[in-house]
C-alpha cells in the first residue's frame, strides 16, 4: 500500500457535516464483533489452559495479539475508500493468486495440507486471505457487468472463481475450496445470474462432485468424515470410535448436549477442561462454548452472529453502488456459509471440514481475515452517501 | 441499472441466512434441550473409569492358628494386548527388543541373589489389613516356585526372556487378551521404578502390583488347600453374587478348601473411580471405595502333624521301593510304591487332623497361571504313568480295596446278623473251601499260613481270611433268613457306598458290591451277550466270601476308612469327617461362622461284642502273632496302646496296596490314623511303619499334638535321609 489516505474531512467536523463518513460507521456491527471476538478470546483460554493449574496462558496471549492485529486490519481496511480498492481491484486478486502459488512453492506442510508460510514465530494461512481477494476480484468483475450477465460473462466469472480455487484444492484446502464456492454462487445469484446458467453451474457440480467421489482422489480421512456425517446414528459407529472422525463428531455431540441449557459453567466443562474434543481451540472452539455455556451461551453467540449477518446483508441493500453491495454479498456469503458448516459440523448436521468459526477460533490467519472483512462492510457502510 | 432482479435475490439470499440460522438453533436445542440427559451421561461415562481393584483372599490357617495360605505383593509387568496390536509391526517388534534385555537381567538378577522381588508392603487400606506381616513370611519370595516336592532336585535356572519369548507369551491362550497380560511376574522394585519412569519409551507396557497366594509351607497340605486360578464362563455363572461380584477373569479356587469355601475366602472387590483424559489416563480420583478382604478359614489340621503325615509317607514310599516284592517269583522287582495317601482324624469328633496325598504339587506353580507345559507335567491324561495324578488328592478320590482291614466291618455283619458270637471258633488250617464248587473253590489264606482255631478277637489279631471266607460263606448261604444283602447293609452302617461329604473338592463314593451292581456291571461289559452277564454277573457265595475279607470289587477311600475306624474308637457314632473349624473376619478373631461337629450316623456296637474286637486291634501291635507286632517293637505301647488292623489288598497286575488302620490311645482313642500305600507290599511293611512314624513323637511325648515338633517353614525335608532314620521295622507279616 502506497499511501495512506485520509478522511477528506478532518474529526472536528464530524458533528457538523452530516455527510461525513464518520457519522454512519456501523456501531451495532462494530459492538457485535467485540462481543463475539471477546467471547472467542475466553473461550480459546478455557480450551486450551489445560485441567490443572499451572494454566497455559500461550494460546490466550498470541490470540489476544491475533485481535488486536484484526482490528488493526479492520480500521485500515475501512479507512481506504473501497471504491479506491475497486479501482486496485486486480492487484489484490492478482496479490492473493501470488501468495497461494507461492505457499505451494515455498510453503510449510501441516496436517498433509502445503498452506502455510512459516513467519518466525507465526504461520500465515494465505488461503485465508485470497477469500477476500476473491470476493474483491469477483465483486469488481460483476459490477462491470452491470446485471447483464450472459453465458459468456457467466464462464467468466466462475473462470475467475476458478484459478485461486484449483490453487487452494492443489495444498489442498478443502474448507476453503467449498467456502469459495459458496461465495461464488451467491455473487453469481445476486449479480443476476440467468436461471438456467444457475441450474447448468448446479447439475455440473453435482456431476463433479459424483466423479470426485467415485474416483477415489479422496482420502481416507474424506471419506471417513463423509460417512461419519451420514452413519452418525448408526449405533456401530460408537463402536468404531478409533476412527477419528466419528470420535471427533462423538465427542463434539457429547459436549455440547451434555452443556444443557445452563451449561456446565465457564471452565467447568469437563470434555473441554480435559481436551477430549481434538481441535477444541480451533475448528470445534463451538463445542467449549456449547458445553460451558450451554444454550444460553451457544444461543447468545448465534444471535450476535445473525446481528452480523443481518447487519452486512442491510449493508448490501443500502450501499451507494453495486459494486459495494457486492462486497457485502460477498463477505455475507463467506460468514453465513462458514458460520452454519462450522457449527453444523460440531453438531453434526454438516460433515467434518476444517474450516474456522470467524472471530471465535484459534488462529492468526482466520482472524485478521475475518476482521478485514468485517472492515470492507463498515467501509462500503460508512460512505454509502458520499 | 435494473436493480429490480438483484434486490429480490439480495432478499433470497437473506432468506436462505435466515433458514440456515434457523436450522442451527433448531439443531442446538435437540442437543441441548431435547437430548441433553443422554448426552450427560455419555459424558459421565466417556470419561470416568471404573478399575476394580481385588480384594486379597482370606488366608488358610492351621487349627492353631498358623497360616498355611497367606497373600503377597507381587509386582507384574503387563502389556496391553489391545493397544499393543494398534501397534505397527515395527514398533512392537522394537517394544519387545527393548523391554526383553530389561526383564531378562531383571530376572538374572534376581535369581543370582543380586535384586530382590521383594515383598513391597500391604496392597489394601491399612485399616483392612491391620495386623503386620507375621515373622513367618518369607523375605524374597522366589520367583520361580522352587518345588518343595521331596525329592524334587534344584530347580533349574528360569529360561532367559527374549523378544521371542515375549511374543509366545504375549499369545499365550490362557491370558485373556482384554486384560493387560503378564510378562513378567514378581520383578524386582528397581525395574518397577524404571519403567514407570520411562513410561513413554515402553507404549503399552504396564506395571502394576497384585495380591497373590503365598504359601509359607512351600507344596505342604496342597491337595487339602486346592488352588487358585482363573475363572472360566461356567464358574462365572454358578458363583456370580452381588455380595462379592466377581469380574470375568478374575481368581477363583479351583479346588480343595480354596473352592470349597470360596463364598467365604473371596473378598468384596474395591472400585476407584478414576476421571481419565481422552488418552485413558488418570486425571484424579473420584471416588473410592477399599477392597475388604475375604474371611480366614481355620482348619482342623494341625499343620505340624501335617508335616510329619508327609514326611512320613514319602519316606516310607521311598522305603518301599527298596523292597523286593516276593510276589514276582521270576525275576528280581522291587515295589513301584509310586502314590499313597494317610489321614489322620480325631474319633472324639470327626476332625480332620492331617491329610496327606502322594505325589504332590507344589500350589505356588498357579500363582499368576500355571503354564500349559507345567499343567500337563501335572494332570495330563496320557502322562499319568510319568506323574501319577500329582493333582488328585487320594484321601478322598483314591477308591481302595481295603483288603484285610475290612474284617472289622465284616465282623460287625457276623455279629449283627448274629452269624457269630464273639467266642465262635473257627479252625483256621490255612485255606477254605467255598460252597459246593470244588477244589477251584478253594480259598487260602495269606501264603497259606494256618492259624489254628481263632475266635473273633484272634481272628483280627492273626488277621485269619478263613474266619471270613466261611462268615461271607455261612451269610449268604443263610440269605433266605438274613436277607440276599445282609453284608452290605451292614456295611453301609458305617458310611461305605457313599460320600463322607467332607468339605472338599473331588471326593469319591467308593464301592460296596451287590447282587444288582454285579448284573448291571456285567450288563454294561457283555451289553449283548445274555450268556456272558449270567456267567460272570450273577453274584456267587465266592463273591461274598471275598468281599468279606476286603477283596473282590469293594473299594474304599481312605477317609472312608478313617471314618470307619473312628466310630468304632468312639465307640459307634459316626460323625461326618470335619475339615473347617472355624471362619472369622481377615486377620480378626471376629468368628463369622463356627462349625460342629456332626453326627451323620450311629453303630451300635455293644461291649461284648466291642470289647474283644478292641482285643483283637491290640493284639495286632502288641501281641507276637499280631501282623504289626515286629513293626511296633519298641514303641510304648505300654503309654501309648495303639489298637490296629493291617491290610494287604491284591491289585491285578500289579503290587499289593499296602494299607494301615489304626487308633490310640486304644482305650481313650484320641487319634484314628489311616495310610494306603499303593504297590508298595503288605500292610505291616509300609502303612503300619507310616503310621508309627506319625504316632511315636505323640508317645514318647504327653500323648497330644503339642508334643510334636514345629514344621519348619518351606516344608521341606530330605526324604532319602528321613528313609532310613527312625525307620521302623517291616512287620514282614503277611495279612
Amino acid at each position: 500500500m502506497a499511501t495512506i489516505a485520509l478522511p477528506r474531512q478532518p474529526v472536528a467536523s464530524l458533528h457538523r457535516n452530516p455527510a461525513s463518513v464518520w457519522r454512519h460507521v456501523d456501531l451495532v456491527l462494530i459492538a457485535c464483533v467485540a462481543a463475539v471476538s471477546s467471547l472467542g478470546l475466553v473461550m480459546v483460554f478455557s480450551a486450551t489452559r489445560g485441567a490443572e493449574e499451572p494454566f497455559d496462558y500461550s494460546f490466550l496471549k498470541k490470540q489476544v495479539m491475533f485481535v488486536v492485529l484484526g482490528l488493526v486490519a479492520m480500521a485500515l481496511t475501512a479507512l481506504f475508500d473501497y471504491r479506491r480498492i475497486r479501482d486496485h481491484a486486480p492487484f489484490f486478486y492478482g496479490g492473493s493468486l501470488l501468495l497461494l502459488v507461492a505457499v505451494l512453492v515455498v510453503g510449510e506442510k501441516r496436517k498433509g495440507t502445503q498452506g502455510w508460510f512459516q513467519l518466525g514465530p507465526f504461520q500465515l494461512q494465505p488461503s485465508e486471505f485470497a477469500k477476500i481477494g476473491l470476493i474483491i476480484g469477483l465483486a469488481y468483475l460483476a459490477a462491470q457487468f452491470r446485471n447483464e450477465v450472459d453465458g459468456r460473462r457467466f464462464a467468466t466469472l466462475i473462470g475467475l472463481c476458478a484459478v485461486p480455487v484449483v490453487l487452494v484444492m492443489l495444498q489442498p484446502d478443502l474448507g476453503t475450496t467449498i467456502v469459495s464456492a459458496a461465495v461464488t454462487i451467491a455473487l453469481l445469484v445476486v449479480a443476476g445470474a440467468r436461471g438456467r446458467h444457475l441450474a447448468l453451474l448446479g447439475l455440473v457440480a453435482v456431476f463433479a462432485v459424483g466423479l470426485v467421489l467415485q474416483s477415489g482422489r479422496l482420502d481416507t480421512y474424506q471419506t471417513d468424515r463423509l460417512a461419519t456425517f451420514l452413519e452418525q446414528d448408526d449405533s456401530r459407529l460408537v463402536e468404531r470410535t478409533s476412527r477419528t472422525a466419528a470420535y471427533n463428531l462423538n465427542q463434539s455431540k457429547i459436549a455440547i448436549g451434555s452443556g444443557g441449557v445452563w451449561g456446565k459453567g465457564l471452565f467447568e466443562g469437563n470434555l473441554t477442561r480435559l481436551q477430549y474434543v481434538p481441535e477444541q481451540h480451533t475448528d470445534f472452539i463451538f463445542t467449549a462454548v456449547g458445553e460451558e455455556l450451554g444454550l444460553l451461551g451457544a444461543g447468545t453467540l448465534l444471535g450476535l452472529f445473525s446481528v452480523i449477518v443481518w447487519r452486512i446483508w442491510r449493508a448490501a441493500k443500502l450501499a451507494g453502488d453495486e459494486f459495494g453491495s457486492l462486497l457485502c454479498i460477498g463477505v455475507l456469503a463467506m460468514f453465513v456459509f462458514q458460520i452454519f458448516q462450522n457449527v453444523g459440523m460440531t453438531m453434526g448436521i454438516m460433515p467434518i471440514t476444517g474450516i474456522p468459526l470467524p472471530f471465535v477460533s484459534y488462529g492468526g490467519s482466520s482472524i485478521v481475515t475475518s476482521f478485514m472483512a468485517m472492515g470492507l462492510v463498515l467501509n462500503v457502510h460508512m460512505r454509502r452517501f458520499s | 441499472m435494473s436493480y429490480d432482479a438483484p434486490r429480490s435475490r439480495q432478499r433470497m439470499l437473506g432468506i436462505v441466512a435466515v433458514s440456515l440460522f434457523g436450522a442451527l438453533f433448531a439443531r442446538l436445542w435437540f442437543l441441548q434441550v431435547m437430548t441433553a440427559p443422554e448426552y450427560r451421561v455419555a459424558a459421565e461415562t466417556g470419561r470416568v473409569r471404573v478399575i476394580t481393584e481385588q480384594a486379597p483372599r482370606g488366608r488358610i490357617l492351621d487349627r492353631n492358628g498358623i497360616p498355611i495360605v497367606e497373600n503377597r505383593r507381587t509386582i507384574l509387568v503387563t502389556v496391553d494386548w489391545q493397544r499393543y496390536t494398534d501397534l505397527d509391526q515395527a514398533d512392537q517388534n522394537a517394544l519387545l527388543a527393548k523391554l526383553a534385555p530389561l526383564l531378562d537381567q531383571d530376572q538374572t538378577m534376581r535369581t543370582s541373589g543380586t535384586l530382590s522381588s521383594g515383598d513391597p508392603g500391604p496392597l489394601v487400606a491399612a485399616e483392612a489389613v491391620a495386623a503386620p506381616p507375621t515373622s513367618t513370611t518369607v523375605p524374597g519370595a522366589p520367583s520361580v516356585p522352587t518345588t518343595a516336592a521331596p525329592g524334587s532336585v534344584e530347580a533349574p535356572p528360569p529360561p532367559p526372556i527374549t523378544p521371542a519369548s515375549l511374543k509366545k507369551r504375549l499369545a499365550d491362550k490362557r491370558f485373556s487378551h482384554f486384560k493387560p497380560v503378564p510378562v513378567a511376574e514378581d520383578v524386582s522394585e528397581q525395574l518397577e521404578i524404571y519403567l514407570t519412569e520411562h513410561a513413554e519409551e515402553f507404549p503399552t507396557v504396564d506395571v502394576s502390583r497384585a495380591t497373590v497366594r503365598h504359601y509359607p509351607y512351600g507344596s505342604l497340605l496342597a491337595h487339602v488347600l486346592g488352588y487358585v486360578g482363573q475363572l472360566d464362563d461356567d464358574e462365572l455363572k454358578a458363583f456370580q453374587n452381588e455380595a462379592k461380584p466377581y469380574e470375568v477373569d478374575d481368581d477363583i479356587g479351583k479346588t480343595g478348601i480354596e473352592r470349597a469355601l470360596e463364598r467365604q475366602l473371596r473378598g468384596v472387590p474395591g472400585e476407584v473411580r478414576y476421571e481419565v483424559d481422552p488418552r485413558n489416563r488418570p486425571v484424579r480420583v473420584i471416588s473410592r471405595e477399599a477392597p475388604v478382604p475375604g474371611n480366614d478359614v481355620f482348619l482342623t489340621i494341625d499343620i505340624n502333624l501335617q508335616y510329619l503325615t508327609e514326611k512320613s509317607l514319602a519316606a516310607e514310599l521311598t522305603r518301599a521301593k527298596t523292597r523286593q516284592d516276593e510276589d514276582i517269583l521270576d525275576r528280581l522287582a522291587t515295589f513301584q510304591a509310586p502314590a499313597g495317601s494317610s489321614v489322620v482324624m480325631d474319633p472324639r469328633n470327626g476332625q480332620l487332623l492331617a491329610m496327606a496325598s502322594f505325589p504332590t504339587y507344589d500350589p505356588a506353580q498357579f500363582v499368576n497361571g500355571i503354564s500349559t507345559a507345567e499343567f500337563r507335567r501335572l494332570a495330563d491324561p496320557e502322562l499319568a504313568p510319568f506323574h501319577h495324578d500329582p493333582l488328585v488328592n487320594r484321601t478322598i478320590s483314591g477308591e481302595y480295596a481295603p483288603g484285610s482291614t475290612w474284617k472289622l466291618f465284616s465282623a460287625y455283619s457276623g455279629l449283627a446278623t448274629g452269624q457269630i458270637q464273639p467266642n465262635t471258633v473257627v479252625d483256621d488250617g490255612g485255606s477254605y473251601m467255598v460252597g459246593e464248587c470244588g477244589e477251584g473253590c478253594r480259598f487260602q489264606n495269606a501264603n497259606a499260613e494256618a492259624h489254628g482255631p481263632v475266635d473273633l478277637q484272634r481272628s483280627l489279631t492273626v488277621s485269619s481270611d478263613v474266619y471270613y471266607y466261611k462268615l461271607g460263606d455261612d451269610l449268604w448261604t443263610r440269605r433266605k433268613e438274613v436277607g440276599d444283602e445282609a453284608l452290605q447293609q451292614t456295611w453301609a452302617e458305617w458310611g461305605f457306598g457313599e460320600e463322607t461329604g467332607v468339605d472338599l473338592t473331588g471326593e469319591r463314593p467308593g464301592r460296596v458290591p451287590t447282587p444288582d451292581w454285579k448284573l448291571s456291571y456285567n450288563r454294561e461289559l457283555f451289553p449283548d451277550d445274555e450268556d456272558k452277564v449270567a456267567e460272570f454277573g450273577t453274584w456267587r457265595v465266592g463273591d461274598s466270601a471275598i468281599t468279606a475279607i476286603g477283596q473282590g470289587d469293594v473299594t474304599v477311600t481312605p477317609l472312608q476308612l478313617a471314618n470307619g475306624y473312628a466310630t468304632f474308637a468312639n465307640g459307634g457314632t459316626r460323625y461326618e469327617p470335619q475339615l473347617v473349624l472355624q471362619v472369622t473376619e481377615y486377620d480378626s478373631a471376629v468368628v463369622v461362622e463356627g462349625f460342629e461337629p456332626e453326627v451323620l450316623g450311629t453303630v451300635d456296637l455293644p461291649p461284648e461284642w466291642r470289647a474283644p474286637m478292641l482285643e483283637g486291634f491290640k493284639g495286632v501291635t502288641a501281641d507276637p502273632k499280631g501282623t504289626a507286632y515286629a513293626t511296633f517293637e519298641g514303641f510304648p505301647l505300654d503309654r501309648f496302646p495303639v489298637a490296629a488292623k493291617t491290610g494287604t489288598a491284591q491289585v491285578e497286575s500289579k503290587g499289593n496296596s499296602s494299607l494301615f488302620a489304626a487308633f490310640a490311645p486304644a482305650d481313650a482313642p484320641r487319634f484314628v490314623a489311616v495310610a494306603v500305600l499303593e504297590q508298595a507290599g503288605y500292610g505291616g511293611d509300609a502303612a503300619a511303619p507310616l503310621v508309627r512314624r506319625t504316632f511315636e513323637p505323640m508317645a514318647i511325648g504327653d500323648g497330644t499334638l503339642a508334643a510334636l515338633p514345629p514344621a519348619p517353614l518351606g516344608g521341606e525335608f530330605d526324604v532319602t535321609l528321613e528313609a532310613e532314620v527312625n525307620a521302623p521295622p517291616p512287620s514282614g507279616e503277611a495279612d
